[in-house]
């Protein structure tokens, strides 16, 4: 107990000012250091990591997804602009569709380049710099 | 191990440092989560949640406080919000718990003379306060926190937080007294 707090909490109190109230509160704050210990279950450590494993997991699968989304997204975009600019280049000064074809193949390897290296080189790195 | 090496030691990947950090703050965590909810489903739930945030969010700790006033600042907020948003009638419970509610019950003699000894009768008393009471008393009497360091946790201003302490302490010692009494009588 300290008698910081003691002198504090008469302070407050002030009707408190006989000796039997000093005792009380000095009881009382002897007291306040005793709580009971929670119950905490034993495996509580294994079900934490369990818990952050599953939401990695989680966030992983909608990473994926979103990403193939996105992918997905770029390569029909991509598809449509070239076909609808391939349509206007013929008609206006005829290009082949065998270069749009090209265009579109590279297009294609430069998206699954940049997958990887996003997804396995850089992450790769970051692993080695961090260990 | 320090509180710092722990944290690095953590973040460099080590597994058993995590686990560590988990035993020697789940208690400071049940303890909290306790004094705001007797819900004892939620209070594992929130406590793992408070862990899973605490590993998340370690990167970002900068040592400007204690290692256990931020995971206790962690609890706190945590448990409030899922108090918040899981049911509004136990958050509601928790802000207007008043200590109407504490004379009530002191008005019945019969359990001031169930406890066996004057720390039960006292930790029997605590958990009849309302929650704001509960936790600043715990922070202050059983983690030995300083004003500053309560504030910093609950976010509550220090005058705030000195008044909810000594009203605690009076509806304490008011209780006490007829416990007194009555143990005198007997």
């Amino acid at each position: 107990m300290k008698n910081e707090d003691l002198r504090e909490q008469l302070a407050f109190d002030d009707k408190a000012q006989d000796k039997s109230d000093q005792e009380l509160y000095s009881l009382l704050l002897t007291h306040l250091k005793e709580d009971k210990e929670p119950s905490i279950p034993l495996n509580f450590s294994a079900n934490v990591k369990a818990r952050l494993q599953a939401k990695h997991r989680k966030e992983t699968i909608r990473e994926n997804i979103l990403f193939g989304f996105a992918i997905l997204s770029v390569i029909g975009f991509g598809v449509l602009s070239l076909f609808l600019a391939g349509t206007l280049l013929k008609s206006s000064i005829g290009i082949p569709s065998e270069a749009i074809m090209l265009v579109l193949v590279m297009g294609g390897l430069i998206v699954i380049f940049q997958t990887l290296d996003q997804r396995l080189i850089k992450r790769k790195r970051i692993n080695q710099l961090l260990s | 191990m320090d509180d710092q090496s722990l944290v690095k030691s953590i973040l460099r990947g080590n597994d058993q440092a995590f686990d560590m950090l988990i035993k020697q703050y789940q208690r400071l965590v049940f303890h909290m989560i306790q004094k705001l909810t007797q819900d004892e489903f939620l209070v594992e739930e929130i406590a793992q949640e408070v862990f899973v945030k605490v590993y998340e969010k370690l990167p970002g700790f900068q040592f400007n406080s204690k290692l256990s006033t931020w995971i206790a600042t962690i609890a706190y907020r945590e448990t409030i919000n899922k108090l918040k948003k899981g049911s509004k009638m136990k958050y509601q419970e928790l802000e207007s718990a008043s200590e109407d509610r504490f004379f009530k019950e002191t008005s019945n003699p019969e359990t001031q003379l169930t406890s066996s000894n004057t720390g039960e009768f006292i930790r029997e008393a605590i958990e009849q306060l309302p929650a704001h009471y509960r936790n600043i008393l715990h922070l202050y009497h059983i983690e030995e926190m300083s004003y500053p360091e309560i504030v910093e946790i609950t976010g509550l201003p220090e005058g705030t937080v000195k008044n909810y302490l000594f009203r605690a302490r009076k509806l304490l010692k008011d209780r006490l007294a007829k416990f007194v009494e009555k143990e005198a009588l007997i």
